[in-house]
Order: structure tokens, then sequence, then C-alpha cells
């Protein structure tokens, strides 16, 4: 650093000891930086021949810096993952997003109400053929390779609720994006929420790091097993 | 394109709609929105998804910015905003939620994570149990790119200020390891000494 703002001189004569301690601590952060001039060194020469702790204090110093920083790094590849929405490379995504977003964001909940009755998902009864519904009613034989992703959505559905294993499917869809086309017709980007039930042999707690990185901890069976079991 | 931090960022573009630009300016910035969200969000929030939400934000936000100059104060507005409201919502959400994960999903999980050592934990731990004035300076120097100007330009504060508060800051983590090793020794120290009057007294 060449032009310091803080001149640190711990040995002027009759400083504070709340200033020598001040001047002591820019001393050590920037032998830590690796931004000391000359002067600088020359300070902490002084300093360090009338207190030993001070090296004490610059390892320990440098030390916490290094074990932030490998947080830090950890931190950047997370960041360097994120790119924005819609990517950089597709700026007809982008400008829509940003100039309609306020336009068309009303269009969220009138569309959940439309995707649930165009897929007739409202209901987790999928033989009640009051609803409209297709499940049950796809040409038998019709291979999963040929059906297109409705008849598929609808096998997997029928095939899970019989095995036990689909419990239903949540009434709501949640949209992330309503983008008004060029045509004039509307796409929506949206989440479908389906419940499974699975019995597991052994279970874990999930829980986070210092990130919020998932973290599964083995879940101890005696502490279920205490609950009434179903 | 590089990752280091960018004078020449072409703020005035982005907030013009250019989303080539955007996406300049957001690479240029996200290492720091990174600190800063690490700086403010609840240990258990998520910084991938915070990072999102922050780049969903600039997306939406951007065009509002008034000035090119306003732009990065603006920013850490914006992500330490995100950081406690939604590091909230994500804390009330996985307390309330007891959840359980076959194997599969565990082990994929743990492959994922990003490993840090315990050092690293403990001193992170301790960083941010510092005041919010000295926890932020001192994560962003802990950013290579990022220099004392830069840290004062984001923060909106003379460079002095910064350098005297990072320098500050170190002492005070220095002071709070100390002070956690001592009470470690103590507590060790304790224990052992319980351990052996019960084994004298049963003799």
């Amino acid at each position: 650093m060449s032009d310091k703002p803080n001149k640190p001189n711990t040995n002027e004569p009759g400083m504070s000891a709340e200033h020598s301690a001040h001047l002591r601590d820019l001393l050590i952060s920037r032998v830590i930086d690796g931004s000391a001039s000359p002067e600088d060194w020359s300070s902490f020469r002084v300093l360090a021949a009338n207190d030993a702790q001070v090296w004490t204090d610059l390892s320990d110093a440098q030390r916490e810096h290094e074990a932030l920083c490998e947080v830090m790094n950890a931190a950047s590849s997370v960041a360097d993952g994120v790119d924005l929405p819609g990517g950089s490379g597709s700026p007809l995504v982008f400008e829509s997003r940003v100039s309609t977003t306020a336009r068309w964001g009303g269009w969220a909940i009138a569309a959940v109400l439309m995707l649930g009755w165009y897929t007739g998902s409202i209901t987790v009864n999928t033989n009640d053929p009051n609803t409209g519904n297709t499940a049950g009613m796809i040409p038998t034989g019709k291979i999963l390779k040929e059906a297109s992703p409705e008849e598929a959505m609808d096998q997997y559905m029928h095939a899970g609720q019989q095995s036990g294993q689909v419990v239903g499917e949540m009434p709501n869809q949640i949209v992330i994006e309503t983008r008004p086309m060029k045509d004039g017709t509307i796409e929506i980007t949206y989440i479908r929420q389906i419940i499974e039930r699975r019995v597991l042999d052994q279970a874990y707690r999930e829980t986070v790091d210092e990130f919020g990185n998932p973290i599964a901890v083995p879940v101890n069976l005696d502490t279920l097993n205490k609950r009434k079991p179903q | 394109m590089s990752e280091r931090w960018d004078q020449t960022l072409p703020i005035q573009a982005a907030i013009e709609g250019h989303a080539d630009a955007l996406s300049q300016v957001w690479v240029g910035v996200r290492r720091w929105v990174a600190v800063i969200l690490m700086a403010h969000k609840p240990r258990e929030a998520d910084l991938e998804d915070l990072m999102q939400l922050v780049a969903l934000q600039v997306c939406r936000k951007v065009h509002e910015v008034r000035d090119p100059s306003l732009f990065k104060p603006w920013l850490r507005t914006v992500t330490i905003n995100i950081a406690r409201e939604q590091g909230r919502k994500a804390s009330r959400k996985r307390i309330g939620m007891f959840r359980l994960v076959g194997k599969t999903r565990y082990e994929a999980n743990q492959m994922g994570n990003m490993q840090l050592s315990e050092d690293a934990k403990r001193v992170l731990d301790a960083a941010l149990s510092l005041p919010e004035k000295y926890r932020e300076p001192v994560l962003m120097r802990c950013q290579q790119s990022m220099s004392y100007k830069q840290i004062a330009e984001v923060l909106s504060l003379p460079e002095t200020t910064i350098e005297t508060r990072i320098a500050r800051g170190r002492r005070m983590l220095r002071e709070t390891l100390e002070a956690q090793t001592k009470q470690t020794l103590e507590a060790k120290q304790t224990k052992e000494e319980t351990r052996t009057i019960r084994v004298g007294g049963a003799k």
C-alpha cells in the first residue's frame, strides 16, 4: 500500500495506551496483508524489541486470516457457480424477465387456477371418472418410451398409487415464471408437487454446515421407535 | 471473463437493460456478494440459494438504480436484506421440518459438500460473532481481489475507517478465540479434576 492514510509510529513518547494499541493493531494488520512499508517494518521491529508478545499475536492473526481465506475461497466457489437467471447467452429471456415481470406478475395466480383445471390434478383420486383425469385410460400395451409426457405422468401416478409409493399430487402448482410469447400465447414455467411415500431401513436427519449445505446425520432408531408405530 | 473485481464494469449499460452487460457486472461482483451473504446470513441458510435470489433481484430491479455510482451500495443493501429475510424464512422452515431422507440422497449430499478444516470452522464461528461493522470488512479482506479501497467503495466508508476496522476486527477475533481456547482448557481441567476426585473417592 503506497499511500497509507494511517501512519503508525509506536515509538512516539507520551502516546496513550489506547492509541498505542491501535497502532499495534494496524501494524499487525498490514504485515498480514503484505502491505507494510519499510517505515512500518521499522516500527514493528521497535515494537517487537520491547514487547515479544507481538510475535505471538502476529502468528495467531496470520493463522486466523488464512483460515478465513479458506472459508471465503469456498464461498467464492459457490458464487462462481451462480449465473443470472436465463443465462448470459439468452438476452431475449432476460429482457422479457426484466421488462415484463411487473406487468405479467398478476398472471401467476390465474395461471395456477388454469393449470389446475387443464391438468386435472386438483384432486388426487385418479380413479374417479368425474375428475377428468386420464389415469388408467392410457391405451394398454403402450410402452413408456412412446407415451407423451402427460401419458407417462399418468402412468407413473396410477402405478405409484397402486403400489402405495405415490400418495398424490398437491393441488397447487408453484408458478416460477409467466412470460408472453411473440405469437400471443403465454409460456408458464411451474413446479408440480408429487407426494411419495417410502419405507426405509435407515433414516437420516438433514442439518446444515456453515454454508447451509445439507449434512445428513443418522437418526437414532430407538428414539423413533418410542413413537407409536404406524 | 475475469473473476476479479473490475472498476470498468459496464454498470450503466446494465442499468439500461443490456443483458450481456448485466451478466458481465454480475460476474464481476458475485464473489463479494457471497462475502456479504456470509457475513449476514443465518448459519442454516443456504448460500447458493441466497446467491440465486440476489441474482434474480438484480435482474428485476437493476433498472431502478438511478446512478452507476450507487450500484454497489444498492447491491449491498439488496444482498443484506435477502440474507436476513430469506435466512429467517429458511430457519423457520428447517426448524419446522424433521426431514428424513434416503441413503442415496445422503451419499449424494456428502459428496457435494464443501469440506472446511476444523480450524476454519472455528475461526468462522468466531468471526460471525464480531459486531457487524467489523465482521464485514474483515471477511471482505479475505476475498483476495478486494483492496481497502474497493471495500471502502462497497461499504461507502473512508479508506482509513476500513483499515482501522479491519485491524481492530482482527484483534477482536484473536481475543475471542483466545478466550474460547482458555475456556476449553479450563473446562477440560475441571473435568479431569472431577474425575480424579471420583477415582480417589472410589478407592
